[in-house]
């Protein structure tokens, strides 16, 4: 039987409410329909934040690519594509929280869960090296290369958290990506 | 017994729901994507049909199938161009009945799992090829461009009586690796609709309506 595994540092509630927050809720299809609505969304939603802080355009760009790959993820790889992946922001004022949350099948997340180990385990610059010359060599885009630049190059704090459901072959999938505030406002 | 009640989609909700069984199944099956204004076949993203056919069971969408009525398939990808076809038409002596701008391309034929081989697809396909649909109220039809693997060709195409002439191999793109193959390439191909089309299917009129046996 399948457990719940843990990667990175996937802390619980937060201690103190957060100051900004919100939820949005998307059936995948609606964006499988039409991609460019990933980007949209992530650019709008990205705004919407980055209105607040001292450097709204330096924030933009981080904000934007931390929510559209986490969108684009958790559409692509969601096990019902009519079931909703919910995206969720809270702002404790030190710390950023973007998170999304939906299902996936087992193989996938199995898929998800041997990256995850390595992206751990191995050196950040040599893992984008492996997985760019992989890219190179199969023509495939789903090798978590998007996960990884954020890491790299946005310093996100990544952590996973994957939860066999009761019925079927099906996992829970939490994507959290934890971002310094005041680097984003600085980026 | 239930009944297939097929329709050319011309309501806003009725292209949404054909364009959403074929995103569901497109996605499902093969990884692919659809826009309408970012289409990159490298990256898995598909572009929109103009136009659909839809095939429902009550208020379920059941079938569904596109047409290209502008920037046909082959020809933004394919490589196939307007000299191609008038070489075909000069071939039969054809070339004053039909204009090779206007093009048309049958695609993104897909049936909803649970009512696979039960002759829905074939019955839907041929539909897709009459001229009710691909004729759109214009006086001269419409040059008709397909694209798909050369097992489709056979098991659709020919299986119909309807002739699908070779144009030029297509080439690979990411997009397309589930289904094609080193033994099973795609061809883009030409049907030419008065004479490559049996007339029992190019006179099928719609709507329509198939009876299917019961399980």
């Amino acid at each position: 039987m399948s457990i719940s595994r843990i990667h990175g540092v996937f802390d619980g509630a937060a201690v103190e409410p957060p100051l900004s927050k919100f939820e949005v809720k998307f059936t995948p299809l609606d964006l499988i329909a039409h991609w460019k609505r990933c980007g949209m969304t992530a650019d709008f939603l990205a705004y919407f934040i980055a209105y607040a802080f001292e450097n709204p355009k330096a924030a933009l760009n981080t904000l934007s690519t931390v929510i559209n790959e986490l969108l684009e993820n958790a559409v692509k790889f969601s096990a019902n594509k009519r079931e909703p992946v919910v995206l969720s922001f809270d702002h404790f004022g030190d710390t950023i929280r973007i998170e999304t949350c939906n299902t996936c099948s087992g193989a996938i997340t199995q898929r998800f869960d041997s990256f995850l180990q390595r992206l751990g385990s191995e050196d950040i610059e040599d893992l984008f090296i492996a997985q760019i010359e992989q890219n190179a060599a199969t023509n495939r885009s789903e090798s978590g290369l998007g996960l990884i630049t954020m890491v790299k190059d946005h310093n996100s704090n990544l952590a996973v958290s994957i939860r066999p459901l009761e019925v079927g072959d099906a996992h829970e999938v939490r994507v959290r990506v934890t971002l310094n505030a005041n680097e984003v406002d600085q980026s | 017994m239930k009944s297939v009640e097929l329709r050319v989609a011309v309501r806003n909700g009725d292209v949404m729901r054909a364009q959403y069984l074929i995103v569901d199944m497109y996605h499902q099956n093969y990884g692919i994507l659809f826009s309408n204004d970012i289409v990159d076949l490298n990256s898995g993203i598909e572009p929109y049909p103009q136009s659909y056919l839809l095939g429902t069971v009550g208020s379920e969408v059941v079938a569904a199938c596109g047409l290209y009525t502008r920037d046909t398939y082959c020809e933004r990808y394919g490589e196939v161009t307007k000299d191609d076809l008038q070489q075909q038409l000069a071939s039969e002596g054809l070339e004053a009945r039909y204009d090779v701008r206007r093009t048309v391309e049958v695609t993104k034929l897909v049936i909803r799992s649970d009512y696979n081989g039960r002759g829905l697809g074939r019955w839907l396909f041929q539909a897709a090829h009459s001229a009710a649909f691909v004729m759109r109220g214009d006086e001269k039809p419409p040059l008709i461009l397909c694209c798909a693997t050369r097992s489709i060709f056979a098991a659709m195409h020919e299986a119909s009586g309807i002739r699908a002439r070779p144009l030029r191999k297509f080439p690979d793109y990411p997009v397309h690796e589930r289904y094609r193959s080193a033994d099973n390439p795609m061809d883009s191909r030409l049907i030419i609709p008065t004479v490559d089309i049996p007339p029992a299917i190019w006179n099928k009129p719609l709507p329509c309506a198939l009876t299917l046996e019961e399980r």
